[in-house]
């Protein structure tokens, strides 16, 4: 996300950041993005496996 | 007489307390004793009550010879995670926003277990708010794990799992939203049950996420978290959550042994980017430890790892944003660096995707719930490995790498976590036993189960066994 929509996002939610922590919570936004693109998976609970192995001893 | 009373059980203890053959007071004053002796290098505990607990303690002994003997918990000293409201103690959460707040009415859950007749030896460190940590910049400094200092203790619930692995306290309660519990019992090789979603009662504690958020015990073994969870359960029109259900005794069955129960190996659970090697090995070797006791051990095919954690941690941000979204705007210094991180992420999550996010975990709620036909327990990995340097934990650490205990929380089912074995370097290594919602019963007969197999539960960090004349009477 660009930094200037960032600062948007936050100052939209009456947050104030210090300027120190702003590499690092843009850190936590990218993996965030991540995370939030994977619901758009029409698979998301699917199983990943279609039989297992049985052992019965 | 001579007894270690810093690791006794609370099955053996209130066995000796019924029998007279041993004095809550001198229990009581034994774990009082070992915490001064030793928490001031581990930081367990945040408020130890002492008067308290002497008083509750001396009550017990009274009752217990006048003939009210209450059951199994009664005279038992326990300690409560720092997030779970005590009337007239000090509850700060583990924040400076509640440096000095001092509730005046307790926890359902602590009012259970002191109906019951349990002792309270005091407070335990949790990370901020249940989310945060482990951070030196908290209101507490993080509790040290015995095992390694340097090393996590897990969290959220860490002083829980410290208290209880280094012998000062018989009994615990935490809280868990994506492993609170579970985490802290992986990483110092205790025994923490989550049970199924609306079991327990919240009301009382401080939440992170109203529909993921579970109370439950931790202890040494998996009979005593079945002692706890016996006083605990029911229902509790003050928790939202709460469901009726009929009354269950879960110490009933935990001799009954694994013979044919259906025991699933959660396989897209111990993936290598999830799980160490090490904790990957111990899995399979319990799963060997299951199949030997004579269960039906197979691989099932459950959704990916990664669909759960997108749920949880989509999910907890939002309703932890929307909880601390004033006090973030108005005294975000307040908080700690890893608190004020993780909820400042809150603004980027739109309606539309925690909207999806819920719907994720219905999807996930059905697909398992079918898989859960074919068998009784699933067996997973119970943390991502031993535990890391608590230096090495960053502020987004559980979103880069999620954790195996989420899973759960999504679901709402019972999970237990146990130990499993040891690291190379010493560490304890975990697995869990996850069940269908409501079939508590079922996870921890089959963890009663593998206890009885093995010794891994047993095993206890160098802390000292300072209390080698204990003050018992008989």
């Amino acid at each position: 996300m660009p930094t200037d929509k960032m600062i948007a996002t936050l100052r939209a939610a009456g947050l104030t950041i210090p300027e120190n922590e702003m590499d690092t919570l843009a850190e936590g936004v990218a993996i965030l993005d991540q995370v939030i693109a994977r619901l758009d998976d029409t698979s998301l609970g699917e199983p990943t496996k279609k039989s297992g192995k049985t052992d019965e001893r | 007489m001579s007894a270690d009373l810093a690791y006794l059980s609370i099955a053996e203890a209130g066995r000796r307390i019924a029998a007279r053959e041993l004095s809550p007071v001198a229990l009581t004053e034994a774990m009082i004793d070992r915490a001064a002796a030793i928490d001031d290098g581990l930081g367990s505990f945040v408020t130890r009550s002492d008067d308290v607990a002497r008083r509750a303690a001396l009550a017990a002994e009274t009752e217990i010879a006048a003939g009210r003997y209450l059951g199994p918990l009664h005279g038992i000293p326990v300690a409560l995670k720092e997030a779970f409201d005590t009337a007239g103690i000090r509850t700060t959460v583990g924040s400076k926003l509640f440096r000095d707040r001092v509730p005046d009415t307790d926890a359902t859950a602590w009012v259970r277990l002191r109906d019951a007749g349990a002792v309270l030896l005091g407070k335990l460190e949790t990370t901020e708010f249940c989310y945060g940590g482990p951070s030196d910049d908290s209101l507490f400094r993080p509790a040290r794990n015995p095992w390694n200092h340097a090393c996590y203790a897990g969290g959220s619930s860490s002083g829980a799992g410290v208290a209880l692995a280094s012998g000062q306290a018989l009994g615990a309660l935490g809280t868990d939203t994506g492993g609170s519990i579970r985490l802290p019992a992986a990483y110092c090789g205790v025994t923490g049950f989550m049970p199924s979603y609306g079991l327990v009662s919240r009301a009382g504690v401080f939440p992170l996420s109203a529909t993921l958020d579970h109370v439950g015990p931790m202890a040494r073994s998996v009979e005593d978290c079945a002692i706890l969870l016996n006083a605990l359960a029911g229902f509790d029109a003050a928790d939202p959550g709460s469901v009726e259900r009929p009354a269950t005794d879960y110490r009933a069955g935990l001799g009954n042994g694994v013979k044919g129960l259906r025991i699933g190996l959660a396989e897209s659970l111990a993936q290598d980017n999830a799980v160490s090697a090490e904790g990957i090995a111990a899995y399979r070797e319990a799963a060997a430890t299951f199949r030997d006791l004579g269960a039906v051990v197979r691989e099932v095919a459950l959704p990916s790892f990664d669909d759960f954690a997108t749920a949880q941690i989509v999910i907890t941000i939002v309703e932890g944003y929307a909880l601390h979204e004033r006090d973030l705007r108005t005294r975000r210094q307040d908080y700690s660096y890893h608190s004020r991180m993780r909820l400042s992420l809150g603004p980027f999550i739109r309606a539309v995707d925690y909207a999806r996010a819920l719907r994720l975990r219905e999807a996930l709620i059905a697909r398992c719930a079918e898989v859960m036909r074919d068998v009784d327990v699933l067996l997973a990995p119970g943390a991502p490995g031993a535990a890391p340097k608590a230096a090495s934990i960053e502020a987004f650490q559980f979103f880069k790498k999620p954790l195996v205990t989420m899973p759960a929380n999504v679901l709402g089912v019972p999970a237990l976590g146990m130990p499993a074995g040891i690291s190379k370097d010493g560490l304890p290594l975990a697995v869990q036993l996850m069940g269908r919602r409501f079939d508590d019963a079922t996870v921890l007969r089959a963890g009663a189960a593998f206890q009885d197999a093995t010794t891994w539960h047993l095993a206890r960090p160098p802390v000292g066994n300072i209390l080698s004349t204990q003050r018992q009477q008989s």
